[in-house]
């Protein structure tokens, strides 16, 4: 059993993972992916909260790191095809794609394949980073606008 | 990007980095292909840099109720998260539980509260929490309290035969402005000066007649559109790619007005050019791309239709009066 540890940035509207939560691993079997090692990654929710998995890591055997399909939970397009584009950016990344398993579940397999033996969880985790940045330079912009459009309008009004 | 370019057009490569081509039976260029690697040649990683100096939004039009604003250089995927966001994960207040105490009216239970439900609160919902989980009761920081107490009577003073509703009864139509906030706890110190209530008071909610009454305490909480649609704060939020309308010869004399026709009013003016009429592009923004110009065989070689890829016009409409950043 490995201890990875992962820092998520909070941005708010997606991943609600607060960073340096302290995370363990714990072994599972899955019939249908035919994996050796699958990771589940769970949040601890306050003192007695049940434990939902936000994020897991599932790995076919004998591949290297660098080919992962991460199963993100309560997300949708919303965060699939964004974050598919801030990965596909990235030099290092092969293929990059993301699924919705069943419109009734609200999971998506997002899946990285890497060139270079570079590990997967890079280029998700620079997405995501990256991701964030972007939303808050929109955020900033868009303010930046409005409040120069009101700032016009009250010009022409006096 | 407007003006009308009867030069040389841009390479092909850059045309299928950049715009989206109508065609008459199909469009072409659809999906984004600037990735890195795909063209020799372009460094097309992501670079904030380049990204924010390329970025920028213009607000066209806002007002109480719609905002229109364009977003210049950013790819599809995002603005359709934002669009996604606007509509579903964004908070707004709005009535979950309904305490039916007495109604004799017509309009069912059942129905009434989903009519009530839908109506758009004035509320910051900036100013509250999310109920948790398993709380019934609520308190006086996750829930607003509206109360609805209405009793239909004849009016006396009415003429003896007149057939007129208005004249007859008293409190016959119940109205949205008829809900009145009833603070708990410490909210009429805290939201003293906001008037928290119903955004429109003219929704019609329900048709009394004398001695039909409504007695309903409501209760609000705070939600988002994913939830239920009555939590999502705009009417529509959409948005559309720039058309960009270039002509590839000269139309002149009768052809340009037909020309004209083709597309949607403003978008293409008709000039005297030393005693010829001539067509030019005055304002591409405006078109509804209906593609009609290609309809018409000797038209349709003198036109090339597009849309610019990462410039997208973006508006939306709420029902809360309140038109702060999302």
């Amino acid at each position: 059993m490995r201890n990875v540890e992962l820092h998520f940035l909070v941005c708010s509207y997606f991943l609600v993972v607060s960073d340096q939560r302290h995370m363990y691993v714990t072994f599972t079997r899955r019939n249908r992916e035919r994996c050796s090692r699958v990771f589940f990654f769970s949040s601890m929710a306050g003192i007695d909260g049940e434990k939902k998995s936000v994020l897991e890591m599932v790995q076919a055997d004998g591949t290297d790191e660098g080919c992962v399909t991460f199963v993100l939970h309560e997300e949708d397009h919303t965060l699939g095809n964004s974050l598919r584009y801030m990965v596909m950016k990235s030099l290092d990344v092969d293929f990059c794609g993301y699924s919705i398993t069943h419109p009734s579940e609200s999971k998506i397999n997002f899946r990285i394949q890497t060139r270079g033996g570079v590990p997967a969880v890079e280029p998700l985790r620079r997405g995501l980073n990256e991701l964030s940045d972007v939303c808050q330079h929109v955020l900033n912009t868009f303010q930046r606008s409005v409040s120069e459009f009101r700032s016009q309008q009250d010009d022409v009004m006096d | 990007k407007t003006g009308a370019k009867m030069a040389a057009t841009m390479s092909n490569v850059d045309e299928i980095r950049n715009r989206v081509i109508l065609g008459e039976f199909d469009i072409k260029n659809v999906h984004t292909t600037d990735y890195p690697g795909n063209y020799p040649g372009y460094d097309d990683t992501w670079n904030l840099q380049k990204f924010q100096k390329n970025f920028r939004i213009d607000v066209v039009q806002m007002d109480e109720t719609s905002l229109e604003f364009d977003m210049v250089g950013i790819d599809a995927a995002l603005a359709n998260a934002f669009r996604r966001i606007l509509l579903a994960e964004v908070p707004t207040m709005a009535v979950e539980k309904v305490l039916i105490y007495n109604n004799t009216s017509i309009i069912q239970d059942e129905i009434l509260a989903h009519r009530l439900g839908l109506i758009p609160i004035k509320a910051d919902p900036r100013l509250f929490e999310y109920r948790s989980a398993g709380d019934e009761e609520g308190t006086e920081i996750d829930t607003i309290q509206l109360q609805l107490k209405i009793k239909c009577t004849r009016n006396p003073r009415a003429t003896k035969d007149s057939a007129d509703p208005r004249e007859l009864y008293l409190n016959h139509m119940v109205y949205s402005k008829d809900m009145k906030w009833a603070p708990i706890g410490n909210q009429a110190d805290v939201f003293a000066d906001a008037n928290i209530g119903p955004v429109h008071g003219d929704i019609l909610l329900a048709q009394l007649r004398p001695g039909q009454e409504l007695d309903i305490v409501m209760h609000c909480v705070k939600g988002i559109g994913q939830d239920h649609a009555k939590f999502s704060p705009v009417a529509t939020a959409s948005y559309r790619l720039l058309p960009e309308i270039t002509l590839m010869e000269t139309v002149e004399g009768e052809k340009a007005e037909r020309l004209k026709r083709c597309f949607s009013p403003g978008v293409i003016e008709v000039e005297n050019h030393g005693g010829k009429v001539v067509a030019k592009v005055v304002n591409s923004r405006l078109d509804t791309c209906s593609r009609e110009v290609l309809r018409h065989d000797d038209l349709k070689n003198a036109v090339k239709l597009a849309r610019v890829r990462d410039h997208f016009i973006c508006s939306g409409v709420t029902s809360h009066s309140k038109n702060t950043d999302c």
